[in-house]
């Protein structure tokens, strides 16, 4: 192949079970200009150093599995190009916030646990049977909440966001986008059901709306948004207006 | 995992009341204060002390007045206390705090002032 090029991958290092302390690992990689940061690791992986730890799944930007910082911001591994970051060298490190599991991995448990806390599916007002036939939306109560539907849990806008670094326990971009999503579906019961979380010291009114987590989305998800949306009902609801006004 | 309901609603509402007026009336005040009176397009003595003390006397000019200095004071020390805690100058507790305060103090002066005239 006439167009390898080669470029240095700095990957961080750290088993917390043996190592003191993360250290980064120089590798030379060949790489040609269709491949990814993510392709990368795989030929360390496959080539030079079969210890190297990372995640990854669908290749396509759509599993959120392979998340992780690239000189030092949040990006998709799988659609974040060598070509790009040419002449190098290119720094892979596990997303910002999170404890490390090993090397590129990431603990999500957290996250895992604000997800459930936000009840991310659809709660009905009544339970209804099959014979009824499918629940119908309009176009533009699909476009109510289709943007947030997008997201793939990644983790790039916990990454980025400067206020679950310095508070593990907020709900976060992600969920609170979630909890938006499910709120605005026709089907569901709505701001009732999740009010409790959104209205949380730990929910909302944990940001401070510095909106870098919109700006990392890949997905085009716009969690400041949300939130901001949800201070508003946050606060309709603390007065009781919420109550008087009915709605979901 | 724990849930405590956030008692920001109340702080937050007046930052957003005083992000209203000051859109509203801020840009409005800019002009009469900034422009329009030092460049003698407005009459000289539109703020002259006898002008102002009369409109501050009235109800309606107390009340204007309160609201604008209260909430818009209440506008900036949010967005201020967020910054200082951006920033790493404090805490979000500390500068809450200390800003509040400062909002606090300066909106119970204002509205003392203007009882009494």
């Amino acid at each position: 192949m006439t167009d390898t090029r080669t470029i240095r991958i700095e990957a961080l290092r750290f088993n917390p079970e043996t190592d003191s302390a993360p250290r980064l690992q120089r590798y030379d990689v060949p790489f040609t200009p269709d491949m990814s940061v993510l392709q990368g690791l795989q030929y360390i992986k496959d080539h030079l150093d079969g210890s190297l730890t990372f995640r990854w799944s669908c290749r396509m930007a759509v599993c959120g599995s392979c998340g992780m910082m690239i000189n030092g911001r949040p990006h998709l591994s799988c659609e974040t190009f060598l070509r790009d970051l040419y002449p190098g060298p290119v720094r892979v490190e596990p997303l910002d916030h999170f404890p490390v599991q090993r090397d590129l991995a990431i603990d999500q448990a957290g996250f895992l646990d604000k997800l459930a806390a936000i009840k991310p599916y659809i709660v009905s007002a009544k339970d209804k049977p099959l014979s009824e036939g499918p629940s119908r939306q309009t176009p533009a109560q699909l476009d109510a909440y289709y943007q947030y539907s997008q997201c793939i849990n990644c983790l790039l806008c916990y990454a980025a966001c400067p206020q679950f670094g310095l508070n593990p326990d907020f709900i976060g971009p992600a969920a609170l986008s979630l909890l938006h999503r499910y709120n605005l579906d026709s089907r569901d019961i709505g701001w009732s059901v999740r009010a409790d979380v959104a209205n949380a010291e730990v929910g909302v009114w944990e940001c401070t709306v510095v909106g870098y987590c919109s700006e990392v989305c890949p997905k085009g998800v716009d969690p400041m948004h949300a939130v901001n949306e949800n201070k508003v009902n946050s606060a309709l609801d603390y007065l009781g207006v919420k109550r008087l006004l009915g709605g979901r | 995992m724990k849930l405590k309901r956030s008692q920001e609603p109340i702080f937050w509402l007046l930052f957003g009341g005083g992000g209203t007026l000051a859109a509203l009336v801020g840009v409005v005040l800019i002009v009469i204060t900034g422009i329009l009176v030092p460049t003698g397009t407005l009459p000289p003595d539109t703020m002259s002390y006898a002008a102002m003390h009369a409109f501050a006397a009235t109800l309606f000019g107390k009340v204007a007045i309160f609201l604008v200095i209260s909430l818009l004071l209440w506008h900036g020390v949010h967005r201020m206390a967020a910054t200082a805690h951006h920033v790493g100058l404090a805490s979000a507790h500390t500068a809450q705090i200390v800003l509040r305060g400062f909002a606090a103090l300066a909106t119970a002066a204002c509205a003392y002032l203007l009882t009494g005239l």
